[in-house]
């Protein structure tokens, strides 16, 4: 039943997500359901207007939101195809640390550490030795032309567009297999557009496969290869 | 990921209790206090895993039953019914609730740690800091004075408390220093098992920022287990990877953290969430 | 009216009492260190004065026996005489002596004899405080468990103390001793002179605390060890002098082997002599035999 056709990383297959808000007995569809599949190598865009349920499929696959019906398959490093849906918490969790990463398109970092570690911190979970891991997190922030003075410094008090730099720093960087992008390119400037869709492309081109929500349609046209627009028909 | 912890059904009941104690208590009826003899379930059936490395957080209100827990896993309190097998080491795995008084007493001194909220259950206030160390290492075996003081000050080094502090007593310390000797005093047997109880609530917030770091820093250095129990989301928020939510004595919802805060599924952890801004 | 003379009983205590306390004794044998609860009985002397001791030497006393009763070392304390005086009274036909080799039951209040005892001597010690652990646990019922699972964290926990505060041990009687790898008992204010004494001497040790109603043992040729921390050894009472190095002799007998007491004298300096009064007249008496072969 677990059946994954060998080029597929990832299957969601009528993928559904619904809140009920018990203080008012009240249910809410957050999302109709979804298929969408993700090969290695390939970024598959997620799209459609506001509101219908992008970032909940998204969330659902990284567990974050419980899914409330479908199927969500999954091939890891060791070739095995598990449900996301049923798979122990315990998994998940391994899962987050080696494999599969999500990237929102807020900064969330942990106060009171330096840029340099927030970005080498996916790295350490991958079980990469500290001195390595910072050389790399390094030459991402350089990469993002983020000044080596910030380096040192936690990024609490850095502009929106420095914050949203190392964001995509600490998510491209180091051998997930699989990205999970919520929107972390919303508004970029033209310069960091284009060194963000050479990253990206980089590291599809290194077997990683990504599964991301986008707005602008130019960012689409240069790195999906498939496109689901969640209005019903894919592209 | 192996599991350190396997507890299985732990209840505990202040009072006599009856056959109706469970079924009159618990979320669903709203109270823990069993209508039939008037006894007091304090926490039943509470079942859970934690694995090793993993820091486990347990939310709940006062009366919530999450320092019980606690309390049963440190053995300081006898459980009515459950188990809570500890694995790891060269024995198999052991079951806490099965222990007698001594062997109690030699697996905590040897395998497990605890922080309290108030340090003067930790501390004992008539001998120094060092000595508060020193202490649980005598109790482990360790009976070298010289090593003795060399660990002590490493931890406290550890901990960021002044080594020039170490020889005195701890209620010339600050609040948030006596956390931290209770800490060190913790870790000084390398523990499998850390159990925290509310260790930043009353710590103005720069401190309890400094020593939830502190605790972060030590499960990655270190890979101890820890269970944290607290009723501050920020805290769970930022500690834990999987968090209990326990109500009435009971274990109302479970899952990884960012799910239990992002997609809350029982009623109360709902209202929790809703509450806490 | 006719008063008949009360009559009292050999030994003073009545049978009853005397085999509770026999029983006791033998418990506190068998558990070598375990303090063996017995209900003591009322002596006509105030307790804190040895009727613990008092109350094992007459459940203890034979018509055969040969007690000794010594205080401090001395058996001319006040305490010594009136305690042996009342043996001799309410024991008939039981000898008393000064000398430690013809003593077969001692009571002893604070030392050990200097002469090796043998086989066939008891020592019973009176006992102020029976409970090491008082000093660290003042909950007796805590000091219990604390016993029985052979937690002594907390009296190692006073050891590092003092190292810390006064960079070396500061308990200088009473030090507290393990039996038999495990109990340990307060040896009753002994100096520490004396503590490695008990250890696998031939003789059996009884210790009797009237006031706290306890009865504890070392028995023949048992581990006695003082509580150390593995790295700061334990030390005895120091007699060399300072500067020169030289151990101080008795001033009476000259014996420099002996356990010291100290007298200071009126131009400020200090004279030493014999802590055990028997010891030291037996020093004597050789010395004089020999000048009188001579």
């Amino acid at each position: 039943m677990n059946d994954l056709p060998l080029d597929l990383l990832l299957r969601v297959r009528q993928l559904r997500k619904s809140f009920f808000l018990h203080e008012r007995g009240l249910g809410i569809d957050s999302s109709r359901p979804v298929d969408l599949e993700v090969r290695a190598g390939e970024l598959t865009a997620l799209t459609g207007p506001s509101g219908v349920g992008k970032s909940s499929v998204v969330k659902a696959i990284y567990r974050t939101y419980l899914p409330s019906g479908g199927e969500i398959l999954y091939r890891d490093t060791a070739g095995r195809v598990e449900s996301l849906v049923t798979a122990p918490e315990s998994r998940i969790l391994e899962l987050r640390r080696r494999e599969i990463r999500y990237v929102t398109q807020f900064l969330h970092f942990l106060p009171r550490r330096s840029t340099l570690d927030i970005v080498a911190e996916p790295l350490w979970q991958e079980g990469i030795p500290a001195a390595e891991a910072e050389a790399e997190a390094r030459a991402w922030l350089h990469r993002f032309k983020l000044p080596e003075n910030l380096h040192g410094v936690s990024p609490a008090t850095f502009s929106g567009g420095e914050k949203q730099r190392v964001n995509l720093a600490r998510g491209l960087i180091g051998s997930p297999r699989l990205i999970l992008l919520d929107e972390p390119t919303a508004s970029l400037d033209k310069h960091t557009a284009a060194i963000v869709i050479e990253a990206v492309r980089e590291q599809l081109s290194r077997g990683i496969g990504m599964l991301g929500i986008f707005h602008d349609p130019e960012l689409v046209a240069a790195l999906a290869t498939t496109e689901i627009c969640m209005n019903g028909e894919s592209i | 990921m192996k599991p350190i912890l396997d507890v299985k059904g732990l209840t505990r009941i202040h009072g006599k209790s009856c056959d109706g104690c469970l079924a009159a208590t618990g979320p669903k009826v709203g109270g823990n206090q069993c209508p039939h003899c008037g006894s007091i379930v304090a926490c039943a059936d509470v079942s859970f895993q934690l694995m090793e490395g993993e820091i486990l957080g347990i939310i709940g209100e006062s009366g919530s039953g999450k320092s019980t827990v606690i309390r049963l896993l440190y053995m300081l309190d006898q459980a009515l019914a459950g188990g809570a097998l500890l694995h790891g080491g060269e024995e198999s795995a052991i079951d806490l609730m099965a222990l007698n008084r001594a062997q109690a007493r030699q697996l905590r001194d040897r395998h497990m740690g605890i922080v309290h909220q108030n340090p003067r259950l930790g501390l004992n206030y008539q001998i120094s800091a060092g000595g508060n160390i020193a202490e649980r290492l005598l109790m482990s075996g360790n009976r070298r004075y010289h090593d003795i003081r060399r660990i002590a000050s490493e931890l406290l080094v550890r901990t960021e408390v002044p080594v020039s502090r170490m020889d005195d007593f701890p209620g010339t310390f600050s609040g948030g220093m006596q956390q931290r000797v209770q800490i060190a005093k913790a870790l000084s047997t390398r523990p499998r098992l850390l159990l925290l109880d509310e260790v930043t609530t009353g710590l103005d917030l720069s401190v309890q920022a400094r020593i939830l770091d502190l605790i972060l820093e030590l499960q990655r250095e270190l890979g101890i287990s820890m269970i944290v129990v607290t009723h501050d989301l920020g805290v769970i928020r930022l500690l834990a990877s999987r968090t209990l939510v326990m109500k009435t004595g009971r274990i109302v919802e479970s899952g990884l953290t960012d799910q239990v805060l992002q997609d809350p599924q029982h009623a109360y952890t709902q209202q929790l969430v809703a509450s806490a801004l | 009216m006719n008063t008949a003379k009360r009559k009292i009983p050999f030994g003073f205590i009545d049978d009853q009492a005397k085999r509770e306390i026999r029983r006791s004794i033998l418990k506190a044998i068998a558990i070598p260190g375990y303090q063996t609860p017995y209900s003591s009985r009322e002596m006509p002397m105030a307790r804190g004065f040895g009727t613990g001791g008092l109350q094992l030497t007459l459940s203890l006393v034979g018509r055969q026996d040969v007690v000794k009763v010594i205080d401090q070392g001395s058996d001319d304390s006040v305490n010594a005489v009136n305690i042996r005086q009342f043996v001799q009274d309410v024991c008939e036909g039981v000898q008393t002596t000064l000398r430690t080799q013809e003593a077969s039951l001692i009571q002893t209040r604070h030392r050990i004899p200097e002469v090796p005892l043998r086989e066939d001597q008891v020592l019973v010690f009176q006992v102020p405080y029976p409970d090491s652990l008082v000093i660290v646990e003042s909950n007796e019922a805590t000091r219990k468990c604390m016993h029985g699972e052979g937690d002594y964290s907390r009296l190692l926990v006073k050891l590092y103390e003092d190292m810390v505060h006064f960079k070396k041990i500061t308990l200088s009687h009473r030090y507290p001793t393990q039996i038999h790898t495990h109990y340990v008992i307060d040896p009753s204010p002994i100096p520490r002179y004396d503590v490695p004494r008990l250890h696998q001497a031939p003789n059996l040790f009884l210790f009797g605390a009237g006031r706290e109603k306890k009865i504890y043992a070392v028995p023949p040729y048992t581990e006695a060890r003082p509580l150390v921390l593995d790295d700061i050894p334990f030390e005895v009472e120091d007699f060399t002098h300072p500067e020169t190095g030289d151990r101080y002799c008795c001033e009476v007998c000259g014996s420099d082997r002996s356990f010291l007491e100290e007298f200071k004298q009126a131009d400020g300096g200090s004279v030493w002599q014999c802590s055990d009064t028997d010891f030291c007249a037996s020093m004597l008496e050789a010395a004089e035999a020999a000048e009188g072969v001579i």
